[in-house]
Order: C-alpha cells, then structure tokens, then sequence
C-alpha cells in the first residue's frame, strides 16, 4: 500500500473529534458505581452503627484512604492515558494517594495499647474483606480500562494497574459502609491487600487491552 | 523548532474540528518527517532501513487512531514524538533479531534520493488480507482505488454509515494486526 493511499483512508475517517479518555471516564465511571452500589445492596448492608461511627476518627480515615485512592488513581490514570506524560512524573502522585492511610497507621501506633495490635489487625472475616472488595471492584474496573483503549499510555501493563488501584480504591469505600474493623492496622493490611489483588487483575488485563 | 509546533498544532486542531484538507497536508507533512526520522534512528541502532516505510505507515496508523490522546491545550512535538518512538520501539522489539547491514550501505541508502515507488510498503497490503471480508473492501475501496465513502457505498451497496463504521473498524484492527505480526 502507498503511504499517499493509506493517508487518504486516514483522512475519509476522520469525522468528528475522537472521544477523549477523560470524557469516556465522565460517562463510564458513575455507572459503574451504580451497579457496584446494586452489588453492595445485594449482597451487604449498611453497618447498623452507620451515623454514630462516622463520628470515629478511624472510620473517617477509613473512607479517606480509600477516597484518596480512588481520586489519586484516576488522576494518575488520565495522566498515563497521554503518550508524553513521564512515567516517573506521573507517580509522584502516588505518595498523596497513600497519605491517609500512613498519616492514620501512625496515629494508631500512638493511640491504641500495644497489646491491641494484633487483635486489631486481623479483626473480624478479613477474607470477606479480600473477596467482597475486588468483586465490587470489578464494574470500575471495566470502565477504567475501557476509557483508557482511547488513550496511549506509554506502558499498558502500568496504565492497567493503576486503573486496578484506582478501582480497588472505589470499592474500597463502597465497601467500607458495610465493614466494621475499623482499625488502620486493619486497612492497611486487607483493604490494602484487596486493593492489590484488584492492581494486579488490571496490570494483566491491560497488558493485552491497552496494547496500541 | 517552536514555528514547527504551531504550524502542526494549528492544522491538527483544524483537523479536529472536521476540515480534510488540512488533516491531509498534516498527515502527508508528518509522513515525510517519520520518514527522515525513523531511517535516521533504524540507521544509527544497527537495523536495515528497507522496512521504514512500514514503521512510517504503522505509526500513521497509530497517529490516526489515538488523536484523542493529545490534549490540544498542550504542544503537539511531545506527543507526536511519543507516539513515534511507542511505535518505533514496539517495531524494533518485533524485529529485534535481524541481520544488520554494513555501515557502509547504511550511508549510501541515506544518500540516495528514493524514488518514488519505494514510499510504498508490503506489510499493511498482508495484514488487509487477514481483515474480515466486509472490512477490508471498504478499506481498499477508499485507500487503493481512492473513493469516497458515498461512492464505496454505492458500488458495495451499503449504507454510507456501515461503510464509515467499517473503514474505522477495519483501520483499528489494521493496526492490531500489525502489532501481532512477525516480520
């Protein structure tokens, strides 16, 4: 094929503006959350102590590090869906997103009596925790993937992760309405771990669907 | 350089807003300068450079494809120069194991004036052949014999809007086909 043919294709598909990542983004996201919500719902419910441990400052940086996740993850995640953005650049975001969580890990090491440590950190039904998460994840999962195939981010396997961490952060706080360990030794490791398991699903799944 | 960027950020926002004339001038602009830069690169890495024109249209192709990623309030030079060397290196990764040519042929390649014929490359014409049917007629139609889309409508009797669908749709998995392929 000559270089001047395949221009000319090139030029009779170009239409109208393309849809950018952060526009797919705008419309996928608060779907998905709807239909991780509905999972919610279905499957969980709200902890009966709901209004009254919102008072608690560990259930509130609960939310945090989840809801930091999830906002640090997306906007890392719009920055890699550009070609030009450093890798590097883009990760410096990564110390705001874990901020909550090592600001309330230290508060705990302060607040709670050393001989409460252990029992605090394994808590009740953590594997409820390592499942329930990544399966809520899941939805955002598929709409951060999916609006990032309109984007070229320099390495798919990253971009896919970070889209995981982004997700696991989202159904992390969907999660946390229902959860009752509220200890930061408890976030950090199962929310965390969860969180984890949904980075590496989208490390693998974007190593193939974010290829360009 | 900073003339170099206004002038192809200019055209590549007309582009955006729907004029072909200048999304045309843009591509065959960008074709010659990947050209330059890609047979300058495979040459200075030790690779042959009878297959730059490959690489040339493959990052067309990806040029095309992912326009939406460029943010049109930023400098278009980064991006296209991102995208070229994504693509440079996927090629090079795929290539990898190929016999160099002397130095000396290198030069003398480098030094000659292409004829015209050699703007023309073999792999997209195999990964056309590996389309579905529907798709790769409609993206011969309009690359190879040089129709409009109204006109392949007409002689493959489709909607003007499944033909539209199927050039996007057949110009994706171009470019994935030449992601899986094997030189």
């Amino acid at each position: 094929m000559k270089t001047d043919d395949l221009i000319t294709s090139l030029v009779a598909d170009q239409t109208r503006p393309p849809a950018r990542t952060g526009q797919i983004l705008a419309i996928l996201l608060p779907l998905s959350l709807t239909v991780s919500l509905l999972i919610f719902v279905a499957e969980l419910r709200m902890r009966p102590d709901f209004l009254t441990a919102l008072g608690s400052w560990r259930y509130i940086f609960k939310f945090g590090t989840a809801g930091s996740i999830a906002l640090f993850g997306l906007v890392l995640l719009l920055q890699l869906a550009r070609p030009e953005q450093s890798l590097r650049r883009g990760f410096l975001w990564l110390p705001l997103a874990l901020a909550p969580l090592l600001l309330s890990i230290v508060l705990e090491f302060t607040m709670l009596p050393a001989d409460q440590w252990a029992a605090s950190a394994i808590g009740y039904y953590p594997l409820y925790c390592l499942t329930l998460v990544p399966l809520i994840s899941l939805a955002p999962l598929v709409a951060a993937l999916a609006a990032m195939r309109r984007g070229a981010p320099q390495s798919p396997m990253t971009a896919g992760a970070i889209a995981g961490f982004a997700a696991g952060g989202f159904g992390a706080f969907i999660y946390s309405m229902h959860c009752d360990n509220d200890s930061p030794f408890y976030v950090a490791i199962w929310y965390f771990s969860a969180i984890l398991i949904v980075t590496a699903l989208g490390a693998v799944l974007g190593r193939s669907l974010l290829r360009w | 350089m900073a003339e170099l960027e206004d002038e192809l950020a200019s055209l590549m926002r007309t582009a955006q807003a729907g004029d072909a004339a200048a999304y045309r001038r843009l591509l065959s602009a960008l074709a010659d300068m990947l050209r330059r830069w890609v047979r300058r690169e495979l040459a200075r890495q030790g690779y042959e450079i009878a297959e730059a024109e490959d690489i040339v249209q493959e990052t067309l192709l990806a040029i095309h494809l992912k326009r939406g990623s460029w943010d049109p309030d930023r400098p278009i030079l980064p991006w296209l120069r991102a995208v070229t060397r994504h693509k440079l290196i996927d090629n090079l990764r795929r290539r990898g194991r190929r016999i160099m040519v002397p130095v000396d042929d290198i030069m003398e390649t480098l030094a000659a004036p292409e004829p015209e014929d050699r703007l023309s490359a073999e792999a997209l014409d195999r990964h056309l052949a590996t389309l579905p049917p529907g798709q790769s007629q409609v993206v011969r139609a309009i690359s190879i014999d040089g129709l409009s889309p109204s006109e392949t409508a007409k002689k493959l009797t489709l909607s003007e809007g499944a033909v539209r669908v199927a050039l996007h749709r057949g110009l994706a998995a171009l470019s994935r086909a030449a992601q899986r392929s094997e030189p």
